[in-house]
């Protein structure tokens, strides 16, 4: 049970998204990291700076920063996955993974340029999208 | 020794929310001057004492069967136990009603409700530290 499960299975079952990064049977979206020298276009996320919402007498709630990464080997292709993620988890609410989200806003987003790893050929454009998640 | 707030509890069947804060203003007595013209200093004594008001703040969680209280004109009793359960932490008892609640919403945020208490009558403190 965890926000990243229901997370990750909201985007992998979006059309929009998983149109994009490899298709519904196996979509490409992976937790914290992708193995290196795989299949591009794909998405890979972590979560970052979480907190607890206490009240006097206990956990009422999370909230987590959600970092989305959209890796693809063109720039438009990297943008158009952050654009398809937004679409599927911007302004979301709803369940998965044992766990309710009760908001998924979409904060802001960074671009960036991976130059070429051991073993490969091409670099990689990411499009990081920044979620703000409350969830039970 | 000092003693967490955590675990504060707050008695009541009408307020539905999770309390983030509890600010109690403290009683206050009226003194009364008895001086006459042959004291030699001020003199005192002990008129009607106060209550005042407390100051709710919560996370609104509407849940059933109802949602946060709107203002009420009758007054109700509350119980605050600070630190939670157990004989030795301190219990203020009182009656009193909503003054006024206010409701605060901000994007990527949760519901706020602020109430302000008017006390009805004595209060009583128990297990005071």
């Amino acid at each position: 049970m965890s926000m990243e499960g229901a997370m990750r299975a909201k985007l992998a079952t979006t059309a929009g998204v998983y149109s994009l990064v490899g298709g519904q049977t196996a979509p490409r979206v992976f937790p914290e990291t992708r193995a290196q020298g795989s299949a591009l276009p794909s998405i890979v996320f972590s979560t970052n700076n979480e907190e607890s919402l206490m009240a006097l007498g206990g956990l009422t709630a999370r909230k987590a920063e959600l970092e989305v990464v959209a890796i693809a080997t063109t720039k438009a292709s990297a943008i158009a996955i952050a654009n398809a993620v937004i679409n599927a988890i911007g302004g979301w609410s709803g369940s998965g993974d044992g766990t309710t989200i009760m908001h998924s806003l979409h904060l802001r987003s960074v671009s960036a340029y991976d130059a070429p790893q051991a073993g490969e050929t091409t670099g990689a454009f990411l499009q990081t999208t920044v979620f703000s998640v409350l969830y039970t | 020794m000092a003693m967490s707030a955590f675990g504060t509890i707050f008695s009541t069947g009408t307020l539905v929310g999770e309390i983030t804060g509890i600010t109690f203003g403290g009683i206050t007595v009226t003194p009364i001057d008895v001086s006459v013209l042959t004291s030699a200093d001020k003199l005192y004594i002990a008129g009607f004492s106060d209550g005042g008001s407390i100051t709710v703040s919560m996370m609104a969680a509407p849940a059933a069967p109802s949602l946060l209280s709107a203002n009420t004109t009758t007054s109700v009793a509350y119980v605050i136990q600070f630190g939670g359960s157990g004989t030795t932490k301190p219990t203020v008892s009182f009656n009193a009603f909503i003054q006024s609640q206010t409701f605060e919403a901000q994007v990527d945020g949760v519901v706020m409700s602020t109430l302000t208490l008017r006390i009805d009558g004595a209060v009583t403190i128990a297990n005071q530290v």
